[in-house]
């Protein structure tokens, strides 16, 4: 195995089978999380078997050879732990977090799951209808229908332009052996990354992964993900009417991948129009009340609330922005608003105080984001599978250097009307004289 | 874009005295002894907890003001309304001016009207906390409420309870608590209000509410982080102490008439895929002596691992749901017992039907023994995630407060869990589950509308 100290207390390593793996050391709470990341999510899909890697992800918590179905989530809640999974667009992430001295519990489980996994035909048949009733669910809410479409529309060759769960008729039309075979071309150690990181010696989770993991055998490499998206050449615009009285509104992209140049500019315009995100897959975030969406949009009575979406990838995917129209007023006056402000910041840009305050919200972010173990396991994890884990410890550092002509810049390249896709919910139970398509 | 999960997961608990069980590693569970409490004379409690090992700071704690100090039905949400106008403008600071302060310095500001009191959370980096201190007394103690500002406040509000006329899981919630509630309870309404009240209530209400309920005694104030207790102090006396106002007392009644049959409605609202559904009893407050029992009873029924026996049953064994559970709303008054599941149209006949039968089985027959076993382990054994972060062991230290468990509560919490036995969670069983006489809400398509 080879390891290597590469400051901020990580260690990086990697096993003979080309398992990688991130381990850090916290020693403030008695607590130790374990994600193990496969690269393979929706992206690796193609029509007809969309849904496929998240219904895979379903199957690994129906048992191995060694522990049955009802073990998996029993031994981690009777251990004081919690557990979880979820399939992505570029990949598919298992997470435990346990009191410290009980995480070789995590590493055996995961390790067992990687190679041995059953997938018994009545629990494949079982889990198609979870999943569906998992998909009804989603599909009952406006935003969901909405970014459905959108994404369809805005990709012509890529596969992120399907929902992660999949289309109805692949998720009907999939087999257990479809479900088998895509499980092993994907889950093997070297398609996969293991970060650790909480109240533990770094030297003794090693070892622990290389006695359990060493011994699992490689996979052929799986087929690289050969679509590249052609640049769009103009508007597109999608309508989806559905049921309420309450109209909604996003305006989606193109935007770089998260290693992109310019990605780190589209972060700082993203703070500066909707606010500082939340940098944690598993909520937080603050107010957005005094960016300029807000301000343009909420304060003026136009909009209920803005939010947006700056999703790091690692192929180009979307920069959403969206809002809900209160209630009285017409979709095209809100989109016409959020375009004033898109149209501003080209022509005036942003001052230095904004781009300051971006970068303050930014550092109490990456503070707030670290504070545990899940989500430091989390952020090495994550960044190891888009690019190495120094592209979450430099982030706050790549955007100090970002200037205000940077945001211009990619304001003027990405913020335009021939790379956008317009969506618009349109509730249909208005009372007379509200607002129409 | 949806990031398409196993499941999710929620949870939490309470207790008596008697054998202890496995000891558990926990070395920095809050306490009395490390706990630095304060009474300022005004009746505002001031607990803290020193974390060097961050670099943020919580503030957590509520104040005794809410729905229940609502004059009438017809103005329902008005104590929601009114927190939610709190940071429209004080007389030191405009909406803006307010909101601009927070959100440079990266830190978030909530307040939130509920039944029994009025909630408030800030978080910040631990240089920010006198600015947040300073906010919150500011926002809490000087709003000014301008028309225009709370004229827009409305505005989103009316626009939240449009986009809820359409939310299977918030109509169903509604339908259940006017089944579980009559008309003369304060849980038959919704704390969020209804547009019609939404439309009637003044501005004369908002500042006539604020004016007579919001005051010192009684409040509370958790902060949690890299700050020194004495300093928070300092900071919190500088600013809540000269507060003076007082209140008029509360009084209400808040028993509810056990259900006698069984109730149903459904909501239809068109257009969706998925019935929210909700089946229960009215139930205890966490000031129930027996409170950690039900706790415990309610782990193994829909809780545990995947949501307990209902999740063994309902989505393991039969695929006929992605997620079902079961739970106790009470806190300091009394609150209904529930199951939740998204179902399949065509499907709520059978889950309603399995809920019964689970419903039968855990009153009576005594749990096995190694199903308890496996969830008395999980309650001590989850104690350290639960204190992981600020706002865990923020949250912790209020609900010890909050429910008047004593400081030491954690501590010997253990004990306490491992104290309860099969007959114990039989008995709370058979006392708040009734598998024939219950409330039963549903929302969503027309009845039978399943593929």
């Amino acid at each position: 195995m080879r390891v290597a100290r590469v400051g901020d207390g990580i260690v990086r390593a990697q096993l003979p089978n080309g398992l990688r793996v991130i381990v850090k050391e916290m020693h403030a709470a008695p607590v130790a999380a374990l994600s193990v990341w496969y690269r393979v999510g929706s992206r690796n899909e193609h029509s007809g078997i969309t849904g496929i890697s998240h219904w895979v992800e379903h199957m690994m918590f129906k048992g191995t050879r060694r522990y049955s179905e009802c073990d998996l989530d029993r031994l981690i809640s009777r251990n004081g732990g919690v557990n979880n999974a979820f399939t992505w667009l570029d990949f598919t992430t298992y997470y435990e977090t346990l009191p410290a001295d009980k995480i070789a519990l995590a590493l055996d489980l995961e390790a067992d799951r990687m190679a041995n996994a059953r997938f018994d035909s009545r629990a494949v048949a079982l889990e198609r209808e979870v999943i569906l009733n998992e998909r009804q669910m989603y599909e009952n809410s406006p935003g969901f229908r909405l970014g459905e479409e959108i994404q369809a529309a805005a990709f012509k060759a890529h596969p992120y332009g399907h929902e992660i769960i999949g289309y109805v008729c692949d998720l009907q039309a999939l087999t257990r052996e479809d479900l088998y075979a895509y499980y092993r071309q994907y889950y093997a150690p070297n398609n996969a990354v293991i970060a650790a990181a909480g109240d533990f010696d770094a030297g003794d989770i090693l070892a622990r992964v290389e006695r359990r993991y060493g011994r699992l055998k490689p996979a052929p490499q799986a087929p690289a993900v050969a679509a590249v998206e052609p640049p769009q050449r103009g508007e597109r615009r999608v309508v989806v009417r559905g049921e309420g009285d309450t109209d909604y509104l996003s305006l989606a992209f193109h935007a770089p991948a998260a290693t992109h140049a310019d990605y780190m500019a589209l972060v700082a315009l993203d703070s500066v129009l909707c606010g500082a995100s939340g940098l944690s897959f598993f909520g937080g975030g603050g107010s957005n009340r005094s960016s300029r969406l807000s301000k343009a949009l909420v304060d003026a009575g136009y909009a209920a609330d803005v939010g947006s979406s700056l999703v790091p990838t690692v192929d180009p995917f979307l920069y959403t922005l969206q809002a809900t129209v209160m209630a009285g007023r017409e979709v095209a006056e809100v989109e016409a608003k959020v375009w004033a402000e898109l149209e501003r910041v080209k022509r005036e840009g942003v001052t230095r105080v904004e781009l300051d305050k971006a970068i303050k919200q930014t550092r109490a972010q990456v503070v707030f984001s670290t504070e545990t173990a899940t989500n430091q396991a989390f952020w090495l994890g994550f960044s190891e599978v888009i690019a190495d884990y120094t592209w979450f410890t430099t982030f706050l550092e790549r955007l100090m250097r970002v200037s205000p002509e940077d945001i211009v810049c990619v304001a003027n390249r990405y913020l335009t009307r021939d790379n956008v896709t317009v969506g618009c919910y349109m509730g249909q139970d208005k009372a007379n004289g509200s607002s129409g398509a | 874009m949806v990031a398409a999960a196993h499941r999710k997961v929620t949870h939490w608990s309470r207790p008596r005295n008697r054998r202890a069980g496995p000891r558990v590693r926990l070395p920095s569970l809050p306490h009395s002894g490390n706990i630095a409490c304060f009474s300022l004379v005004n009746g505002v409690n001031l607990y803290v907890y020193e974390n060097s090992s961050t670099s943020s700071v919580v503030v957590n704690g509520y104040l005794e003001v809410g729905a229940l100090d609502e004059p009438s039905a017809t103005q329902a949400g008005l104590a929601g309304f009114v927190a939610d106008c709190l940071t429209r403008g004080t007389q030191r600071h405009t909406y803006e001016q307010l909101y601009e302060q927070i959100e440079a310095v990266g830190a978030s500001l909530n307040i939130y009207g509920g039944m029994f009191t009025t909630g408030f959370f800030a978080k910040s980096l631990a240089e920010d906390l006198p600015l947040m201190l300073d906010l919150l007394s500011d926002v809490i103690r000087h709003p000014t409420f301008p028309e225009s500002e709370v004229a827009k406040e409305r505005a989103e509000w009316l626009t939240d309870l449009h986009e809820r006329a359409t939310s299977t899981r918030a109509m169903c919630g509604l339908a259940f608590n006017e089944l579980c509630y009559p008309e003369s309870h304060p849980y038959h309404y919704s704390t969020d209000g209804y547009l019609e009240t939404a439309q009637a209530i003044t501005l004369d209400d908002v500042r006539r509410f604020h004016a007579t309920f919001y005051a010192p005694a009684g409040m509370v104030i958790v902060i949690a982080g890299a700050v020194k207790a004495e300093r928070a102090h300092d900071l919190v006396a500088a600013h809540f102490a000269d507060w003076a106002t007082t209140r008029p007392a509360r009084s209400v009644n808040l028993e509810a008439p056990p259900i006698t049959e069984r109730r149903c409605r459904h909501v239809h609202i068109p257009g969706k895929s998925q019935t929210a559904m909700l089946l229960g009893n009215p139930g205890p407050s966490q000031l129930d002596p027996q409170w950690l029992t039900c706790a415990m009873m309610n782990s193994i029924f829909g809780q545990f691992g995947m949501y307990g026996r209902l999740g063994e049953r309902v989505r393991k064994e039969e695929g006929l749901v992605y997620y079902i559970g079961s739970r106790f709303e009470g806190g300091l008054g009394p609150g209904a017992w529930n199951v939740y599941a998204g179902v399949n149209p065509g499907a709520v006949e059978r889950v309603v039907e399995i809920v019964r039968a689970e419903m039968r089985r855990i009153r009576e027959r005594k749990v096995r023994p190694a199903e308890l076993d496996d969830n008395k382990a999980y309650f001590v054994g989850a104690l350290p995630l639960q204190m992981e972060t600020n706002e865990g062991i923020a949250g912790q230290i209020l609900n010890m407060v909050r429910f008047r468990r004593g400081l030491d509560w954690l501590l010997e919490y253990p004990e306490r869990v491992y104290a309860i036995t099969a007959a114990d969670v039989q008995a709370v069983a058979q006392r708040w589950l009734d598998p024939d006489r219950y409330a039963l809400a549903t929302a969503g398509p027309a009845v039978g509308d399943g593929a």
